[in-house]
């Protein structure tokens, strides 16, 4: 790629010895790119994608388009420089809860940074659901973008914030906060560093040939994730509440051999997690009357998942312990529903 | 016999044929396009991004 080429490349697939303070990005995407200078400062992320496809927002010309846009600002950047403040080095080898295992792992993928902080505030007994709501997607403030050129929106929900500070389809984002946007990510980013509480940040954008200026306002929960958005998220699996098993939903073939109608949202129980620290989820399920095998078509009464990450995600953002769920579920043809309490 | 020559005489003129017809597939450099040099480490990376005051694509994956 020609736009690589004014670059100092470097290609990184093993996370262990990296320093996540500098190199920081959103640890679970399966592809990220950082832009920086090599005082630490970081012009732009690229790698965002969303609950469709890992591919959702990675193209060759995204790419090359805003490492095209960086070197001017590289230059900017240049004569004036403004290093970050300097940190401590910390990779996710030497954090706590790695540490603490018995059997350390040679290669470290992006996502065991999450899981490592997840794991580490378990630990202390500190975790709070809010800890895990990382770089939102914008759909959370009512917005997303175009593949190729990610400054640009491809669409806003009706009433939604975006909608409220103006933003339209084909505006394209200029700042958002005090940051320049040229990608998904950059947007994710200033999402991510907001507190979530009520809130206000500034956003500019050109429409046609005439720059606006207006704000974001968002009210106090906006950054708690809609589980759809958040299922890709490889670090869900570390949050509890767990349902205790989980299996692949079925195929056309198998909703038409359980009887059902083409389009259902069903899955089959494959595993039931007897091993490990989450056992106590899956004794809980098998308690309940779940059994391997099972087909389950319902849970709470709710059966509108576009995924089985989609129910896992839901299951874990939104249920609490002590909580009696029913699950209603196909079994040798015949349908039964049992109660579930959810344990954390 | 005869057509047993004939057949192995055609194989032989046309590999000769596409040999000097099909072209192997251009470099990276052939077709207008750098390779690029991917370091693996980012303590090498940044060393070179000051020494050259080229900014640094870091791809994680």
């Amino acid at each position: 790629m020609k736009a690589a080429a004014p670059y100092v490349c470097a290609r990184i697939t093993n996370m262990k010895g990296v320093d996540i303070h500098t190199f920081d990005f959103d640890f679970d995407l399966t592809f990220a790119a950082l832009l920086m200078h090599a005082d630490g400062t970081i012009y732009h992320r690229y790698g965002g994608r969303d609950y469709t496809s890992p591919q959702s927002h990675l193209s060759v010309a995204s790419l090359a388009d805003v490492l095209r846009k960086t070197l001017p600002e590289h230059v900017a950047y240049a004569k004036k420089p403004t290093p970050p403040q300097a940190r401590a080095a910390l990779s996710v080898d030497r954090m706590p809860a790695m540490q603490r295992k018995r059997n350390q792992p040679d290669c470290y993928h992006c996502h065991n940074v999450h899981d490592a902080m997840t794991e580490e505030l378990q630990h202390r007994g500190r975790f709070q659901k809010r800890d895990a709501w990382r770089y939102p997607d914008p759909r959370e403030v009512g917005f997303h973008v175009e593949k190729d050129d990610q400054a640009v929106v491809a669409g806003v929900e009706p009433d939604s914030p975006a909608a409220k500070a103006g933003l339209k389809k084909g505006v394209r984002l200029l700042t958002l906060g005090t940051a320049r946007i040229l990608t998904m990510s950059d947007v994710q980013r200033v999402l991510h560093e907001a507190a979530g509480g009520a809130d206000r940040i500034p956003v500019t954008f050109r429409l046609g040939s005439r720059e606006h200026a207006s704000a974001i306002q968002l009210a106090a929960g906006w950054k708690e994730p809609s589980p759809l958005h958040y299922s890709w998220r490889a670090s869900k699996w570390k949050l509890s509440p767990k349902p205790g098993f989980g299996g692949p939903r079925l195929n056309p073939g198998e909703l038409v051999a359980a009887g059902l109608k083409a389009g259902t949202f069903a899955f089959k129980v494959q595993y039931v997690v007897t091993w490990g620290p989450s056992a106590h989820t899956g004794r809980n399920a098998l308690k309940a009357g779940i059994r391997k095998g099972d087909v389950i078509l319902s849970i709470a009464g709710r059966n509108d998942f576009e995924s089985v990450e989609h129910f896992h995600a839901w299951f874990r953002l939104t249920q609490k312990a002590g909580a009696k769920v029913v699950v209603e579920l196909l079994r040798s043809g015949k349908r039964r529903s049992v109660e579930l309490t959810v344990v954390d | 016999m005869r057509t047993t020559l004939g057949v192995m005489l055609l194989l032989v003129l046309l590999g000769a044929a596409l040999s000097h017809t099909v072209a192997p597939p251009a470099t990276a450099e052939e077709r207008g396009t750098p390779s690029i040099d991917w370091l693996l480490d980012l303590d090498e990376a940044r060393a070179k991004a000051r020494e050259t005051g080229r900014p640094i694509l870091a791809v994680f994956r």
